[in-house]
C-alpha cells in the first residue's frame, strides 16, 4: 500500500531537512546470531554495497501512565552484543541500519549525494525492505517480522547565522531581555486516537551546537513513535504514516513565519 | 551485579552527529528532583533474569527476553512513582515476565507476555479480583497503584 | 517406551493432546525454581507464573512420575536437578476436571517429560497451584499465600 501525500500537509521548497528517519524495531526471532547479519545484507547489497559497524542502540518503547519518571540509560548485559550494521548507498547518502531487534532507513543530506527523495519514496523503499526482511525470518527462522515499535524522525539543521535568534525561528520561544548563547529543550506530547486512548508520543529536540567548520547550527528534531496496532508491516506503515503528518505539521506549527518564508513554505 | 549505567547504548538512529552542543555540566544536585528509590533495585533484578541459565526452571526455559526486559521498565516509569515500593520480579517459561506487588490486602500482578502484550490482574482481600489485557496505555490501572501506595501508607502506619 | 509416541506436526513438534496412556490417578510433577518465588506479607510464597504455561505453545512442563520409575530412576532424585530445586506433584484427573489436557513429549534430556495444556488465564493458573501438594519442598516457602 503506497501512502499519497496527504492534501494541505505543510510543503516547503527549501526545508533545512538534514536527515529523515523510518524505522521499525521488532522481536529478535528465535535462533537469530549476529552470523545471520551477513545474510541480511546480501537481502539489501545491491543497493547498499558497503557496510559499517557500529554501537547497538537500546530497545525503546513508548508506554503510558500517571507518571513520568527520570529516565537515566541502562544497558542490561547479558553475553554476546549484537552490532548494529550500516548498509550504505554508494554515495552514503542512503543506508540501512540493522541489528538483532531493529531495521532503519535513513536519507542523508550529503554534499555530492542525492537530494532528499521524499517521504512517498522512501516509504515504499522501506516497506519494500521490511518485507524482504519479514521473507527472510519466515524462511530462516519459521518466524514472521513482529514489529513492536514504529518510528519516524526528521532532523533539521538550521544555521543561526540566518535567524541570529532562535526565537525567531520557534514561534513559543520568546526572550524578554538578554538572548542566551547555548538553548537545548526537549518536549513530549502524548497523540491520542478518537477515543481519546494514548498510542505515541511526538518529540522534540532542539539544542545549538557547532558544526565541524566552526559554524553554528541550530538541530530541530522531531520524531514520532509507538507501538503499531497489529505488528504486522502494513500497521506499521499507517502509524509511520500517521506520524510523518504528526511531524511535519508540527514542524510548521512550532516554527516562525518568517522561517517559512526563507524555507519558502508552498503549502 | 549492578547494572551498568551508561549515558548512551550507541547513540541513536541519526547518523549526521556533526553538530557538537555546548558542555552541560551537573554543577550541583537538583534536591528538589525526586530520586527514584527502586529503580536501581528493579534493573538489577532484570539484569539477572536476562542473564539466567537456559532450564533455570529445570525444564527448557529461556532467560528473560530483553524486549522484555526494557518493556517492564519503560511500564514501571510510567506507572510507579519515584517513592513505590518496588516489584517482585519473575521470571516465566518463555522469557516472559510478571511484575508482582502483595502489601497488606492488595495483590497486582502485571504479567509481561512481550512487548505491548501485558495480563494485568488486582486484588483487594479476598475478592476474586479484576483483569485487564493491555497493551501500553497504563492510565487504565493508575488506580490501582494508588490504592497500592494507601495499602504502604496503612501498613507503615500500623507498623510505627 | 512406556507411552505411544506423541502426535507431532509438519516440523516434527508434539502437538497439544490428552495422552491415553496417562490416566486420571497418575501424578505429574512440576519444579519450582527459587526464582519464581515471591515475598507476601512477610512470607515467601511461589508465584502464580510458576503454574502458566509457556507463551510460546501454552504447555506447563511436568514431569510424569510412573515413566520417571519406568525407567528406574527415583522421582524425587530425578526432579531434584539442580539440585535446590522445589517440586510439586498433581493428580492429573483434577487437572481434567479444569478442563486441562496432560500430554507427553519426552525430550532428549528427559524421556519423563509431559505438557499440561490449556492454563491460559490467571484463575485457571490459580486453580492448578491450589491443587498442588508440595512433593520437594522448598524451606519456609508457601505453596499459596494463606
Amino acid at each position: 500500500m503506497s501512502a499519497a501525500r496527504p492534501d494541505n500537509l505543510p510543503d516547503f521548497e527549501k526545508p533545512p531537512l538534514t536527515e529523515v528517519v523510518l524505522g521499525i524495531q521488532f522481536s529478535t526471532p528465535g535462533g537469530y546470531s549476529q552470523i545471520h547479519a551477513g545474510q541480511v545484507w546480501n537481502l539489501f547489497r545491491s543497493q547498499f554495497p558497503l557496510v559499517e559497524e557500529q554501537q547497538p542502540i537500546a530497545p525503546i518503547f513508548e508506554t503510558f501512565g500517571p507518571v513520568k519518571t527520570s529516565q537515566a540509560d541502562v544497558q542490561f548485559l547479558s553475553g554476546p552484543v549484537h552490532d548494529r550494521f550500516w548498509f550504505l548507498s554508494d554515495d552514503q547518502s542512503e543506508l540501512l541500519q540493522f541489528q538483532n531487534d531493529r531495521l532503519l532507513h535513513n536519507w542523508r543530506k550529503t554534499s555530492e549525494g542525492r537530494p532528499y527523495p521524499r517521504y512517498e519514496r522512501m516509504r515504499e523503499r522501506f516497506a519494500y525492505e521490511c518485507r524482504r526482511l519479514d521473507e527472510f525470518f519466515r524462511e530462516e527462522f519459521g518466524e514472521k517480522l513482529a514489529i513492536t515499535q514504529c518510528e519516524i524522525t526528521y532532523i533539521n539543521q538550521i544555521p543561526v547565522e540566518d535567524f541570529q535568534s532562535c526565537e525567531k525561528i520557534l514561534s513559543f520561544l520568546r526572550f524578554d531581555a538578554s538572548i542566551p548563547d547555548d538553548v537545548a529543550f526537549r518536549s513530549r506530547y502524548i497523540l491520542s486516537d478518537e477515543r481519546g486512548l494514548p498510542f505515541g508520543r511526538l518529540i522534540i529536540d532542539f539544542k545549538n551546537g557547532y558544526k565541524p567548520d566552526g559554524s553554528q547550527v541550530y538541530v530541530l528534531e522531531l520524531t514520532c513513535r509507538g507501538a503499531p496496532e497489529e505488528p504486522t508491516g502494513d500497521s506499521a506503515f499507517a502509524f509511520i504514516d500517521l506520524g510523518r503528518k504528526y511531524v511535519v505539521s508540527k514542524f510548521a506549527d512550532v516554527t516562525t513565519p518568517l522561517a517559512h518564508g526563507l524555507w519558502e513554505r508552498r503549502v | 551485579m549492578m547494572v551498568a549505567m551508561i549515558h548512551s547504548f550507541g547513540a541513536s538512529s541519526r547518523t549526521t552527529d556533526n553538530v557538537v552542543s555546548l558542555p552541560r555540566l551537573r554543577t550541583r544536585d537538583n534536591l528538589s528532583e525526586p530520586v527514584c528509590r527502586w529503580r536501581a533495585k528493579v534493573a538489577d533484578r532484570l539484569e539477572h533474569l536476562v542473564r539466567l541459565k537456559p532450564g533455570w526452571d529445570g525444564y527448557s526455559a529461556p532467560p528473560v527476553r530483553f524486549e522484555n526486559a526494557y518493556f517492564a521498565l519503560s511500564l514501571l516509569d510510567n506507572l510507579l512513582p519515584p517513592n513505590g515500593p518496588p516489584p517482585s520480579i519473575v521470571p516465566g517459561a518463555a522469557g516472559d515476565l510478571q511484575l508482582e506487588w502483595h502489601i497488606g490486602s492488595v495483590d497486582i500482578e502485571l504479567h509481561v507476555l512481550a512487548p505491548n502484550r501485558v495480563h494485568a490482574w488486582f486484588c483487594v482481600g479476598d475478592d476474586v479480583g479484576q483483569e485487564q489485557d493491555l497493551k501500553a496505555n497504563f492510565f487504565l490501572i493508575g488506580s490501582w497503584i494508588q490504592r497500592l501506595l494507601a495499602e504502604v501508607d496503612g501498613v507503615t502506619r500500623s507498623s510505627a | 517406551m512406556l507411552l505411544d509416541p506423541p502426535p507431532k506436526d509438519e516440523q516434527g513438534s508434539v502437538t497439544p493432546h490428552d495422552h491415553r496412556g496417562i490416566a486420571d490417578e497418575d501424578i505429574v510433577i512440576r519444579r519450582i525454581s527459587e526464582e519464581q518465588l515471591v515475598e507476601k506479607n512477610g512470607r515467601r510464597v511461589v508465584s502464580s507464573i510458576a503454574f502458566k504455561g509457556a507463551s510460546s505453545n501454552g504447555g506447563m512442563s511436568v514431569d510424569i512420575e510412573k515413566v520417571i520409575v519406568a525407567l528406574g530412576h527415583n522421582p524425587v532424585e530425578f526432579v531434584t536437578t539442580p539440585r535446590w530445586i522445589g517440586s510439586v506433584r498433581l493428580v492429573v484427573g483434577e487437572l481434567r476436571t479444569l478442563g486441562l489436557i496432560v500430554g507427553y513429549n519426552p525430550l532428549p534430556d528427559n524421556e519423563a517429560h509431559g505438557e499440561v495444556w490449556g492454563i491460559t488465564r490467571r484463575p485457571t493458573a490459580k486453580a492448578v497451584q491450589k491443587a498442588a501438594v508440595w512433593f520437594v519442598q522448598i524451606d519456609q516457602v508457601d505453596l499459596i499465600s494463606t
